[in-house]
């Protein structure tokens, strides 16, 4: 086949573009510049043969839907066929008129190619070339991958097989290695099953546990016996110590009582009594003595003091001067600064009225303004600024405003009308939401699709089968009470047949015995029976009849005879003698016989039996069959029946479901089919084309994009209008603030005059003088009020100090004339000292005459106590017969002593009490013998240590105890075996998947490798010879043609062999040269196919040849013509100017 | 009087799950104590429904599992029905019988195992409901049915029985009998247990494989639990499965002779695979997924098996986090090729190639060698799964196509 015309019509950059190939020529070179569109030609070539593929790079210009490319074609068999081709999914090939052709039209034009072989076989461009050129170089050689590699589909096979391979190797290899994923998933599944193994709790495990905590609470109750043991002997020793002192202080206590016995018995009380009188007595001898010192010393104190009675008298008035000294010494203080403060306001005023252009401070405070003039001024001055400022912005924003104005006016002046989408948008909201309806229907679909197969494995599993589907439908399923009946029916006879072969085995096994006996009774050697007996009796008379019939006869027979007779004769005696020497034997023999014979007689009517029972069967199942002749099945058993009929019935109930089913899909299919119409009319009456082939969500998707637009135009157009009357409105805001703020201004200049006047100024002030004056007339405030209120303050401070020298002199004049001093206050300070001492002196004397009157008093109760104490004391000396006080206060101390012995005595006994744990002295006493009190304190301190040893044993043993009631509970708990065995099942099903994807690997890379061998071994020996006629060619006979060597492993080897016979291996050619010899492989591979020769195109072919190999190669290409046909699509000028000196060849070259 | 008793049997307690091949451990963790968390639900809906009794037909462990600990987990979960004071009647099957672990549990009082020496009887007089039932002694058990005591006239008649019945429903053949042998009793109601998926069997008598109690690989697809028995005035009037098991598997054969591309695949799977999580009412679920029918896309969707895999698991995640896709396996057929195109003298026909290549018996020798090699380095208990693996089946099959899609 060859392309006699390609016609661009609207593909990628063209319009229109005819490509024409001469049909004389046998090479075809399509000569074009960068970007001129040989990519496109060259792709346009297989759309127009194979169709458009979903999608195309090519519609960047055209729409999809515009997209056409035609072509002319020319079959070896000289048939011409013209056809155009569109993108679309189907119908796209189509005729000059645009109507479709069938899609198998070309099929025999293309001998059997699909798109990617046609690509892959019959198009080389430059990149795949040297690509060809490199396999060629990595193949080193080896025939099979060499001539892989020269074919297109057998190189990506052979690049496949590397992957696998490499893929394969690593997963796994046979050799170990660690890094395989094979051997990771080995290692941790090996993990996996040690954590399983550690995980599982035994029963041994729960019972060593047990065990250890049995062992862990013996060994912890030792350790808390001896701690037990040790503290109560320690206790006993620490006691024994502890009342050793107070046992010894007990005796010797005894022994100083017994000194003390001669006293009498004295009550303490009395004791207390006797001993507190004879303290009194020498207390109140004391007290007396102290009064008399005090009178004494007090009259001495009386007549030395001095007292100045006229300043006491005017006590009052001279306080009431020193109170006012402290004002009139803050008088002569502030006086100076105050009458400096008074003359600084005064030159401030001065300067104030220079400003102003006044004599002094008198003439402007006269004519000081009043505040609401100056406010007034102020007033006016600010306004007058801000209606100037006002005029200048408005002015400005106006012509902003104008300028907007026109500008926008200039922009918009063409812009369309357009109306309002809202009608458009209630419209699509009709048509629906397709895509739902469109993805509900397509999940439906594929839900009933499930069902529907679901179903089809179900009515296929039922067994026996009914039949199609619509047979199942119709069906009507026998009642389940028949299939009870004919199951009850069935049981009942195959019980009766059971029961019977039982039977029938049982006699079986009886007869079997009966024989056995029989035949145990014969091994003892012949058993005859009456039978027997009869028989041989039978015989005898046969024989002696025969013998009576012959005794007329001759001897012999005659003696013939009589020896029958005696046989039979000695043939009874043995029988006879058998029965009489054997009758037990005898009897179980004929008994034996007896039994067989009942017993067969038995099996033959129970077989008989047996034959009705298998007979009823077969009426039960011909019922059975009948029952189920309407059904057109053969049932089985009852049971499996009563189970198919309950399947079946499932079937037919999701039958029933499933036809719902598909009418909702029907149902829905029909909306979306309306939906698609309501959608392709919706975008034509908007003047848009709708392809209603396409599924009913692409249209409606279109239709919501065409909607948009056309929102989103109507919003643009509505923002416009808004803005313009945004524009117009600023522009009359713009001129009425101007003209308002002007018709201010000329209302200020009316007010100016007055408002001048009241700040002392003319007329014809401006705005800045009027400023100026009121600064100034604002400075005068300050310093007026404070010249006003220093000069009020000077005045009062003078005037009350004059007072004060007035007062104090009078006084001093008349209570103390030696006092007056050269200033008032110094006077009044000498009267106040001397106030002072006399006070004092006074109240000294008043103090000593009270304690001379409470001393008289004291020494009168004193005298009355004496009498009283001295009876006691008498009282005391008779009980203790004692002589006099002396005496009496050494009976006393005796009598004390004994006292405090006895209370000592009796607090020894409560402490013992107290510390003695309970024991009694006796006892303690008892504890104490054998001890050395010596040595205890060091054995205590031993049993101390050995104590604390024992607690940090019982610390230790309740910690291993604790730790093994943990582990116990741990392992009660379990050790997670569960998830361990999942994990276990995780990393078996991880190396098991990793294996079986090694092996798919591995298996298919050795099934490509076989293929490539496979077809070395076909291609070998005729395309190495086709190949090397071309790769000499190509090389511009540089090579004489293409060898086979073999290798040191025996496999054959591709070299090159130049025109001296030199064999050249494929990695000691050039790049170039590789590049060609891959090219006359691929020619010789096309030269070796035998269906219809289809067109080969190559992309720049030539640029690593140079230009003796371009002309060599451009010539066999040209060669080649004559076979098929050969595109050659180039950009080098030189290319077409080489083409051009060949003259031998018809050559075509097309400008593109 | 109306009451109703649960029907429970092959609890395997801890035995794991198939492998699933799920990456995060959360995940996983969910699937591995699937297993419990159905034990526990058995006994909350025992509890929940007032059940009068609860009756476990054998196997409430796995023969060879040595956890201790599993059967206290059992203990504890079953003391909850002691202490509502619902009685548990249970037969030992053939895994119990030869479980190390499970000797001398210590059950609670209301707690009965049959035992193993002779078939016995137990009564409920509060529900008139006598109870007939034989634990396995060993292993193997022949002849045992036949040693079931006679019916109690006047009582409700269960029969506790652990049994692969006629063996026609693919379990090892213990205790086998036959339904009418079974029939023969008179009893009104047969528990049985053994035969993992749930049947009822028959109806008069009521004879019921409640099926086990959670599902363990992709053989055991579908709701796992128990059966509740509703009993009216002595006699049974309904039986109701209750599911209850803690995940759920499921396995997809879709065809895709109908499909056009790859993408009409995937929504085909995406389809059936929501329509299967919601079916599962929101538990952990693994779905394999196998693909049958013949297609153009066979060779493409064998060469891209391992991608579309990992899409499935991505599009699975997107129905739910424990959505898992366990595998998806690729059990299409290529359509034939036209005679003409086999016999085309075209030597760049590399499909006919590489059909000839795997038609080579020395390819099968290939095959065996590859096996072989990585049968040896693989654990042994794997070797056997490895072979009885469809992926060895097809292999020459499954390479061919792999290169064909992958050049395609």
């Amino acid at each position: 086949m060859k392309i006699e015309s390609l016609t661009l019509e609207r593909y990628g950059a063209f319009t229109d573009r005819v490509l024409t190939f001469a049909p004389d020529a046998t090479l075809h070179i399509v000569h074009g510049a960068n970007e001129s569109g040989k990519t496109s030609a060259l792709s346009a070539i297989g759309d127009l043969l194979f169709g458009f593929g979903a999608r195309t790079a090519y519609n960047f210009r055209h729409d999809n839907n515009a997209l056409r490319i035609g072509g002319t074609l020319r079959h070896s068999d000289g048939r011409q066929l013209v056809i155009r081709r569109r993108k679309g999914t189907k119908n796209t090939l189509l005729d000059l008129r645009d109507q479709p052709l069938p899609d198998e039209t070309l099929t025999p034009w293309l001998g059997g190619l699909a798109r990617e072989t046609f690509d892959r076989e019959f198009g080389l461009t430059a990149e795949s070339l040297r690509q060809g050129g490199d396999d060629l170089l990595k193949a080193g050689g080896r025939l099979a991958e060499t001539l892989a590699a020269s074919s297109a589909g057998m190189s990506a096979l052979a690049q496949l097989r590397e992957r696998l391979q490499r893929e394969a190797d690593e997963l796994f290899t046979p050799r170990r290695a660690g890094s395989k994923a094979f051997y990771v998933a080995a290692d941790q599944r090996e993990t996996a099953d040690r954590l399983l193994r550690d995980s599982i709790v035994t029963r041994e495990a729960l019972r060593q546990a047990d065990e250890a905590v049995r062992d862990a609470e013996a060994e912890l109750d030792r350790l808390n016996a001896a701690h037990g043991d040790s503290g109560r002997m320690l206790t006993r020793w620490q006691r024994t110590l502890r009342v050793r002192s107070k046992l010894a202080r007990l005796d010797a206590i005894a022994a100083e009582l017994q000194a003390l016995a001669d006293l009498p018995a004295v009550t303490p009380a009395a004791l207390t009594e006797w001993r507190n009188a004879l303290a009194t007595d020498e207390e109140i001898a004391r007290e007396l003595a102290r009064l008399d010192d005090a009178d004494r010393d007090d009259a001495s104190d009386i007549a030395g003091l001095a007292v100045n009675e006229p300043l006491l008298a005017a006590q009052a008035a001279i306080e009431a001067l020193r109170e006012r000294t402290g004002a009139i010494r803050k008088d002569f203080e502030d006086l100076p600064r105050r009458r400096q403060a008074r003359d600084a306001a005064q030159a401030a005023l001065d300067d104030s009225a220079r400003r102003l252009g006044l004599p002094s401070h008198v003439a402007l405070l006269e004519r000081l303004p009043a505040d609401p003039a100056q406010a007034l001024a102020r007033d006016l001055i600010a306004r007058r600024k801000q209606t100037d400022t006002t005029i200048a912005d408005s002015s400005r924003r106006r012509a902003e405003v104008q300028r907007e104005l026109d500008d926008f006016l200039a922009d918009h002046a063409a812009m369309p009308s357009l109306s309002d989408p809202a009608q458009l948008k209630q419209r699509f909201d009709a048509l629906g939401d397709v895509a739902g309806e469109v993805h509900r229907l397509r999940r439906d679909t594929a839900a009933l699709k499930i069902e529907t197969d679901a179903l089809a494995a179900a009515a296929e599993a039922l067994d026996p089968s009914p039949g199609s589907f619509e047979r199942l439908r119709a069906l009507a399923l026998p009642d389940a009470a028949l299939i009870d009946r004919f199951a009850r029916d069935f049981a009942q006879n195959e019980a009766a047949a059971r029961q019977l072969t039982a039977t029938l085995a049982t006699i079986d096994d009886a007869i079997a015995a009966a024989e056995s006996d029989l035949r145990r009774l014969s091994e003892a050697g012949t058993m005859p029976g009456r039978t027997d007996l009869t028989a041989a009796r039978q015989q005898r008379d046969h024989h002696l009849a025969a013998l009576r019939g012959v005794l007329d006869g001759d001897a012999a027979t005659r003696a013939a005879r009589l020896s029958d007779v005696v046989r039979s004769s000695q043939e009874i005696d043995s029988i006879t003698d058998l029965l009489l020497s054997d009758t037990e034997r005898a009897t179980r023999h004929e008994d034996a016989q007896q039994r067989l014979a009942a017993h067969r007689a038995e099996r033959e009517r129970v077989t008989a039996k047996l034959a009705e029972a298998q007979t009823a069967r077969i009426t039960i199942h011909k019922a059975w069959d009948e029952a189920w002749a309407p059904l057109r099945i053969t049932p089985r058993s009852p049971a499996d029946m009563a189970r198919w009929r309950d399947r079946a019935a499932d079937v037919q109930r999701r039958l029933a479901l499933l036809d719902r089913q598909r009418a909702g899909i029907d149902a829905l299919a029909a909306d979306v089919d309306a939906a698609r119409n309501a959608t392709a009319a919706f975008l034509e009456s908007v003047g848009r084309s709708a392809d209603r082939a396409l599924p009913a969500d692409t249209l409606h998707r279109e239709a919501a994009l065409y909607l948009d637009e056309a929102r989103a135009a109507w919003a643009e157009a509505k923002a416009r209008s808004v803005n313009r009357q945004r524009i117009e409105r600023d522009l009359r805001a713009a001129d009425t603030a101007l003209a308002d703020a002007r018709r201010s201004r000329e209302e200020l200049l009316r007010a100016w005059p007055a408002a001048m006047a009241g700040i002392a100024l003319a007329d014809t002030a401006s705005v800045a003088e009027a400023e100026a004056a009121l600064a100034v007339w604002q400075d005068v405030a300050v310093p007026k009020a404070s010249h006003e209120r220093e000069t009020r303050s000077v005045r009062t401070m003078e005037a009350d100090i004059a007072a004060f020298e007035r007062d104090v002199a009078a006084l001093a004049d008349r209570i103390a004339p030696a006092l007056k001093a050269a200033s008032a206050l110094d006077t009044v300070s000498r009267m106040w000292t001397e106030l002072d001492g006399s006070r004092r002196a006074n109240d000294a004397r008043q103090r000593l005459h009270q304690a001379a009157a409470q001393r008289t008093a004291s020494r009168q109760r004193l005298s009355a106590r004496h009498d009283a104490n001295a009876l006691v004391l008498t009282q005391a000396c008779e009980a203790l017969r004692c002589s006099d006080r002396a005496a009496l206060r050494g009976a006393l101390d005796r009598a004390e002593a004994r006292q405090m012995l006895q209370a000592e005595e009796t607090q020894l006994r409560r402490d013992l009490d107290e510390t003695a744990d309970g024991r009694d002295e006796a006892t303690l006493r008892q504890e104490r013998e054998g001890i050395d009190l010596d040595l205890l304190p060091g054995e205590i301190e031993r049993e101390r240590v050995r104590q604390s040893q024992l607690l940090q044993d019982i610390a230790a043993a309740s910690a291993v105890l604790q730790q093994k009631k943990s582990e116990r509970d741990t392992l009660l708990q379990g050790r997670d075996a569960n998830a361990a065995a999942s994990e276990r099942a995780q990393a078996s099903a991880e190396l098991l998947s990793i294996a079986q994807t090694w092996l798919l690997r591995a298996a298919a890379a050795r099934l490509a490798g076989r293929a490539i061998e496979r077809h070395r071994a076909r291609m070998q020996d005729p395309l190495i010879a086709r190949a090397g006629d071309l790769f000499a060619a190509a090389s511009d006979s540089a090579f004489a043609g293409l060898v086979i060597d073999y290798g040191d492993d025996d496999q054959p080897e591709l070299k090159a062999r130049r025109s001296d016979g030199e064999r050249v291996g494929i990695a000691g050619l050039s790049e170039g040269t590789r590049d060609q010899l891959f090219l006359a492989l691929r020619l010789a591979l096309l030269d070796r196919r035998a269906a219809e020769p289809m067109p080969f195109i190559g992309d720049d072919l030539l640029t690593s040849f140079d230009e003796a190999r371009t002309l060599a190669t451009l010539r066999l290409l040209a060669a080649g013509g004559s076979q098929r046909q050969i595109i050659l699509f180039t950009h080098h000028r030189h290319v077409i100017e080489l083409a051009r000196t060949v003259s031998d060849h018809r050559i075509d070259c097309v400008a593109l | 009087m109306r009451f109703s008793f649960i029907h429970a049997a092959d609890l395997h307690i801890d035995s794991p799950l198939a492998g699933l091949g799920v990456k995060d451990k959360a995940v996983a963790e969910r699937f591995a104590r699937a297993g419990r968390r159905a034990v526990e639900a058995l006994v909350a809906e025992t509890i929940a429904s007032q059940a009068a009794f609860l009756i476990i037909a054998g196997d409430v462990f796995d023969g060879d599992w040595k956890d201790v600990t599993t059967g206290l987990f059992f203990v504890r979960a079953i003391s909850a029905l002691h202490r509502a004071g619902i009685p548990v009647y249970i037969v030992k099957g053939n895994h119990d019988a030869e479980s190390v672990m499970s000797r001398d549990l210590p059950y609670p009082d209301t707690v009965h195992v049959f035992p193993s020496n002779k078939a016995a009887s137990l009564h409920l007089d509060s529900h008139r409901v006598t109870l007939h039932g034989r634990s396995f002694p060993h292993r193997l058990t022949g002849d045992f049915v036949q040693t079931y005591p006679a019916r109690r006239d006047g009582w409700l008649n269960i029969g506790v029985l652990h049994t692969a019945l006629d063996g026609t429903r693919g379990h090892e053949g213990y205790a086998p009998c036959s339904i009418d042998d079974l029939k023969t009793f008179g009893y009104d109601y047969w528990a049985l247990g053994h035969i993992h998926a749930a049947e009822i069997v028959s109806r008069e008598p009521w004879i019921v494989f409640p099926g086990n109690l959670q599902g363990r690989s992709v053989r055991e697809t579908g709701a796992k639990g128990a059966m509740r028995v509703t009993v009216e005035d002595g006699r049974i009037v309904e039986v109701t499965p209750l599911p209850l098991d803690g995940a759920r598997w499921d396995h997809l054969r879709l065809d895709v002779s109908a499909t056009a591309d790859e993408a009409s695949v995937l929504s085909m799977i995406d389809a059936a695979l929501a329509q299967a999580h919601a079916g599962a009412a929101n538990r952990p679920l693994a779905v394999r997924v196998t693909l049958v029918g013949t297609t153009p896309l066979h060779n493409r969707l064998v060469a891209r098996r391992d991608d579309l895999q990992d899409e499935l698991r991505a599009n699975g995640f997107r129905i739910a986090e424990d959505c898992w896709v366990e595998q998806l396996k690729i059990r299409t057929a290529a359509p034939l090729r036209a005679p003409q195109a086999l016999s085309a003298p075209d030597s760049l026909d590399i499909d006919a190639l590489l059909r000839e290549a795997a038609d080579d018996p020395d390819f099968a020798v290939t095959i065996e060698r590859l096996i072989k090699d990585i049968e040896d380095k693989l654990p042994k208990d794997l070797r056997d799964e490895l072979r009885a693996s469809d992926v060895v089946a097809a292999l020459g099959d499954d390479a061919r196509a792999l290169l064909a899609g992958a050049l395609s």
